[in-house]
């Protein structure tokens, strides 16, 4: 099973997006594959122009 | 059990509906919907497809909302219930179309709380901001008619 060490962490921040970190891949709706990066942070607002990543359009 | 869930049998397999379960990820009613619609009710038509063609569907179910049985001669069930395979260490997130993102594997979640939760296969997150069970997905995106990706 996996280890602890590397397991994907998502984290949720207050009123921002959410991270995340580990070993995964990212997919559009049509199937691509948008990201390989051990990290990035996605948007829960729905308001990045950027979907589905976070451009700080949540401060606003 | 849940009074919403249903089980359908053509005589060879019974397949069962937990709907509580779902996560609409679609491929059930993308790839076989003959057997699947969702405009339809029962939505389940268990006679408009093979018994292999409906079992590779609902083994690709991300979910337990859709599992199956194999009946025995006597139309009793044997009691072997389908089970997903085992997931990657690789966890995907897929972006639903005007949906969440579905995120299929073991993960770790850290709420803004500081709270952790454990994900042993999958979980749905909130992408359009106006779920009220944050970070996670509860459907309000639907009546919102949160659709940036049409």
């Amino acid at each position: 099973m996996s280890n602890p060490e590397n397991k994907t962490k998502v984290t949720a921040f207050e009123n921002g997006p959410l991270l995340i970190e580990g070993n995964f891949t990212v997919k559009g709706v049509d199937g691509v594959l948008l990201s390989t990066m051990d990290k990035v942070y996605l948007c829960r607002c729905g308001k990045s122009a950027n979907k589905p990543f976070c451009d700080g359009s949540h401060k606003k | 059990m849940d009074k919403n869930e249903r089980s359908y049998t053509n005589g060879e397999i019974t397949v069962h509906w937990k709907p509580r379960e779902c996560v609409h990820a679609g491929t059930c009613f993308r790839e076989l919907r003959s057997v699947f619609d969702p405009s339809r009710r029962p939505w389940i038509d268990i006679s408009q497809a093979s018994t292999d063609a409906i079992i590779d569907i609902v083994e690709r179910c991300p979910t337990d909302a859709l599992t199956y049985e194999r009946n025995t001669s006597a139309g009793a069930i044997e009691g072997q219930t389908s089970t997903k395979p085992p997931q990657a260490e690789k966890v995907s997130f897929n972006i639903m179309r005007n949906g969440p993102i579905l995120a299929e594997g073991s993960l770790t979640v850290v709420k803004p709380d500081g709270s952790t939760q454990e994900i042993k296969s999958i979980t749905s997150f909130c992408r359009c901001g106006l779920s009220k069970k944050q970070p996670f997905c509860d459907g309000t995106h639907n009546k919102a008619g949160f659709a940036p990706d049409n």
